[in-house]
């Protein structure tokens, strides 16, 4: 794989995860945020999703000031009972986890086309 | 990989998605996390359609916007779009619970509200008057349609910003329309009325009881009011009374207005018709406003004349006791153009400034508690009602409900709040309430306050106010004086001894199968009670009975305050030679219980002579050494209370609970001191008051120490009386306290709770839901609210004033500084 290529990859991905974090309220766009990982091998594209997802997700916090987040976490925290950690950490744990497992995904479906692709070329290759 | 490795990770990314449909409102750009976006408020030009010309808001470091427009049109509209960006979540739930649609929002738990305000016609109120007032005042129409279009701008603008609890309960925001603003009004207007439900529980009281133990607890004036009435003197108004048409006011004030001839309803059938009342008092509690406030709302307001005042400019005060929600009811407001130039207290989701003042004039509202409704019994057959001998079809008005439908039967009267069969007879309560005529033009009165610049202005303006009737508080810089203005309805009496009178209100159930109890027409505004510069200097309205007994319509029914916190206005001015803004202030904070100072002396001869216990004494020794002030830190108020508490329980208690009556409210503490002076073997007593006393007392402090332990001087006030100002939304995580508080429920600055034997005793829930003085000669205004401007919890102006309303301070609402700039344009 050619670094551009790898470049590329990693830069489409964190566009789509800040396009999809500023215009949807859904953590399951991680599966789109990890579409241009396919490149990667499955470790690697799991390791790149969930870095891409949980880095870009807790990014976005950063455009209020961090003591109003505090303060509303702590109130969501109490209204729904968990611990305002977790209510700030929720979604970009789980956006950035629909990243990974998906980036997984992709590669492995982009290695399974590339097997039967290589294996239709092998077949055609062989003298009739 | 292998294929079930692929499919383990398939079926963990569809699981996965699953999960996060839930977390959709953590997200951090649009989830609830976009509420911290309108919690800041920033200098800039906001570019929004529908203004004619630029329009300057400035907010002032209180969280006051004073708003600058070229035109009313402008005006209206720039307090809509400011008012909605405050507290849009707050208006829309008003106009939600008013309309009768909670159940929309909230499901079945919302159903019981809805009924009532559809029962009670609040949203049929709204429509006949929006029909009457764009029909006969377009003109001030249109600034309630500015108004509206304003919100409207707001949430179809760049600049919307979902509120919290619409991101928490995942609704979008309506589009407002006029008939919002109407519907809450009428909403406000039903939660002051008095004459429906005190009548009810009246016909209870006196059923139930002798009806000679029924006027001891309740008496028609309340004891000791007798020199303490709103508007000075014996109750002539305009030269007009009960003895210049020939009637002599002892006579009327000494008859039985339960009786047969008052009433036209026979005292043996009211008996009977027990069940039937009980069910109509239940269907016409609001139990959203229950559920938040369980004491009586109650208001106070002074003026002082320029002969008693040491500038020599007529003063006011004025501190309305409202439900203490989060956010406040109020929102402060300037509103600036060559028409209005008007500073005070939006009613928040009504146009214009309800409480507040101009240049040269300024007004408060308490509730005067007359009636300006009245409840009648009617006779049914099926879907028809008895009237002069003829049956009439009822109207049904149908209405949609999550549950299905639900039909609201009106007869001439007005709408069936209860029916049920006694005796194989079927009879049936109904509501017959001033709002319901479709002109209480509360908002144009209000606007024309809003641009008054005399005495005379502000009474032409409230010849429109309608429902419900107000103690309008009035000073410009010349004046200074009362009008209860608002629509009562007059019924005609004939006395016993033949003679005719009309009266505002009954006693119990008017019979409403005949014509001669019906409503025939309303006091006129030259006779309403009102008064102007009075001799002594000073005027003031605490809810006490409005006029003594010689007013031309006596007022039969209704509710009177207990007046103390009159005694104790009266007592506070009275005692000065000459009134200034300070001591304006400082009545204002009064936490001194008058009838407390009283009672407590009866109970402390009642105590000396009984065998103590150690802790007992130590008691004692509180309550012998109290001044009578609720103050957080003190002892003898608590061991008062608590006292007083268990006195009423075993006294007053015990009879309602013989006759199942305990959801009635207790007698004052002023009957208390009354009976106990002129009465004190009194069966109430259990033939001793002294005994009663003991018992309570050993009673109070058993409690006490074992709810907070035997160190008598840790049972303080703050302990156990704590104020908290509940979200509308019910959530306590919006909420602001609770915080330790003063006062009691006869206290001026009020902190009102009912008498429970709990420890703590319930939250302070009602109180001066704003704080206004003025003094308009001067040109010296000061208010203050407890809470803030926006209903954004995140926003500094979300409480920024309660600190100063707890420790009795006001801002100087001439003198702020601008934070913020909008150019609106």
């Amino acid at each position: 794989m050619k670094f551009y290529q790898t470049v590329a990859s990693l830069a489409l991905s964190i566009i789509i995860a800040y396009l999809s974090l500023l215009y949807t309220p859904f953590a399951a766009m991680g599966i789109v945020v990890a579409l241009p990982l396919f490149i990667f091998k499955p470790l690697r594209s799991f390791v790149a999703g969930l870095v891409i997802g949980l880095f870009s997700s807790l990014s976005m916090y950063l455009i209020y000031p961090l003591s109003k987040v505090s303060q509303l976490a702590s109130i969501l925290g109490s209204i729904s009972g968990i611990p305002s950690i977790l209510v700030i950490l929720l979604y970009p744990v789980l956006f950035s986890l629909m990243a990974a497992f998906s980036g997984a995904m992709w590669s492995e479906i982009a290695s399974a086309l590339g097997r039967r692709r290589a294996a239709r070329r092998n077949v055609q290759s062989i003298p009739s | 990989m292998r294929p079930v490795s692929f499919a383990a990770l398939i079926i963990i990314i569809i699981a996965m998605s699953y999960f996060s449909q839930g977390i959709q409102l953590l997200s951090p750009a649009s989830g609830a996390w976009i509420v911290i976006k309108g919690s800041g408020l920033s200098s800039q030009h906001l570019s929004i359609q529908g203004l004619q010309r630029n329009v300057t808001i400035s907010i002032d470091s209180t969280g006051m916007a004073h708003i600058y427009a070229y035109n009313d049109h402008d005006l209206f509209f720039a307090q809509g779009f400011y008012s909605a960006y405050q507290r849009l979540d707050q208006m829309e739930f008003q106009a939600i619970l008013a309309s009768g649609n909670l159940s929309k929002y909230i499901g079945k738990s919302g159903l019981a509200s809805d009924k009532t305000m559809l029962l009670l016609g609040l949203s049929r109120n709204a429509y006949l008057l929006q029909n009457n007032l764009s029909t006969k005042y377009p003109s001030y129409y249109a600034l309630i349609q500015d108004f509206s279009d304003g919100i409207n701008s707001y949430i179809h603008s760049n600049y919307y910003v979902t509120p919290l609890v619409f991101k928490l309960a995942g609704i979008r925001p309506f589009d407002w329309s006029p008939f919002y603003s109407l519907v809450w009004q009428e909403y406000m207007s039903w939660s002051l009325t008095t004459g429906a439900s005190e009548p009810l529980a009246y016909s209870l009281l006196y059923t139930s009881v002798a009806p000679s133990l029924a006027e001891q607890l309740w008496p028609y004036y309340p004891y000791y009011t007798e020199n303490a009435t709103v508007i000075p003197g014996d109750g002539e108004v305009n030269n007009y009374s009960l003895s210049r048409q020939g009637i002599s006011p002892s006579y009327l004030w000494s008859l039985d207005w339960v009786q047969t001839w008052a009433t036209g309803v026979n005292t043996s059938l009211l008996s009977r018709l027990t069940p039937l009342i009980r069910y109509a008092l239940s269907n016409i509690s609001d139990p959203y406003m229950s559920s938040f406030a369980h004491s009586f709302v109650g208001s106070n307001s002074w003026v002082i004349t320029s002969g008693f005042s040491s500038t020599g400019s007529p003063m006011l005060a004025n501190d309305p006791h409202l439900p203490l929600y989060s956010p406040s009811l109020w929102l402060p407001v300037q509103l600036v153009d060559p028409n209005f130039n008007v500073t005070g207290w939006e009613l928040v989701g009504e146009p214009g400034v309800l409480i507040g003042h101009t240049a040269h004039t300024a007004w408060g509202l308490t509730t005067p508690e007359g009636n300006s409704a009245n409840v009648y019994l009617e006779i049914l057959n099926g879907p028809s009602y008895l009237f002069d001998g003829k049956w009439y079809p009822m109207q049904n008005v149908n209405y949609k409900l999550a549950n299905g439908n639900y039909t609201v039967y009106y007869t001439n009267n007005g709408p069936l709040i209860a029916r049920l069969s006694v005796d194989g007879n079927e009879y049936g309560i109904s509501l017959n309430w001033v709002a319901s005529r479709g002109d209480s033009y509360d908002l144009l009165a209000e606007m024309k306050l809003d641009n008054s610049s005399t005495y005379q202005d502000m009474l032409n303006a409230l010849r429109y106010w309608g429902s419900p009737p107000q103690n309008f508080a009035l000073v410009s810089t010349d004046h200074a004086g009362y009008i209860t203005a608002g629509y009562y309805p007059l019924i005609n009496e004939t006395l016993p001894n033949g003679q005719k009178v009309q009266v505002i209100g009954s006693r119990s159930i008017l019979n409403g199968t005949i014509d001669s109890y019906e409503p025939a027409g309303l006091v006129p505004f030259n006779y309403l009670p009102q008064a102007i510069d009075p001799e002594r200097g000073y005027m003031y309205a605490p809810n006490q009975p409005t006029v003594w007994k010689n007013y031309p319509y006596p007022f039969i029914g209704g509710y009177w305050a207990s007046g103390g916190r009159a005694q104790a206005i009266n007592n506070f001015i009275s005692s000065k030679s000459s009134f200034t803004i300070q001591q304006m202030m400082q009545l204002q904070s009064n936490i001194t219980d008058y009838w407390a100072v009283q009672l407590n002396r009866l109970f402390l001869n009642s105590l000396f002579n009984m065998g103590k216990t150690g802790l007992e004494q130590q008691a004692y020794d509180y309550l012998s050494s109290w001044d009578g002030t609720a103050s957080t830190d003190s002892v003898g108020m608590t061991v008062y209370w608590y006292t007083l508490s268990e006195l009423d329980n075993i006294s007053y208690g015990k009879i309602y609970a013989q006759y199942n009556l305990t959801s009635l409210p207790m007698p004052f503490a002023s009957t208390t001191i009354y009976l106990a002076l002129n009465q004190p073997n009194s069966s109430i007593f259990s033939g001793s008051f002294d005994n009663s006393v003991r018992t309570a007392f050993a009673l109070a402090v058993s409690l006490l120490e074992k709810s907070l332990g035997s160190n008598v001087s840790s049972w303080q006030w703050g302990k156990v009386h704590m104020l908290q100002i509940q979200s509308y939304s019910g959530l306590s995580e919006l909420s602001l306290g609770p915080y330790p508080i003063w006062g009691d429920s006869h206290t001026v600055s009020v902190g009102g709770v009912p008498e429970e034997l709990v420890v703590p005793e319930p939250y302070v829930r009602v109180g001066s839901s704003l704080r206004f003085i003025a003094s308009p000669l001067t040109g010296q205004f000061f208010g203050v609210i407890p809470g803030g401007a926006s209903s954004n919890i995140l926003s500094n102006f979300y409480s920024n004033q309660l600190q100063f309303w707890l420790n009795h301070q006001y801002y100087d609402m001439n003198n702020q500084s601008t934070v913020v700039r909008w150019e609106l344009g």
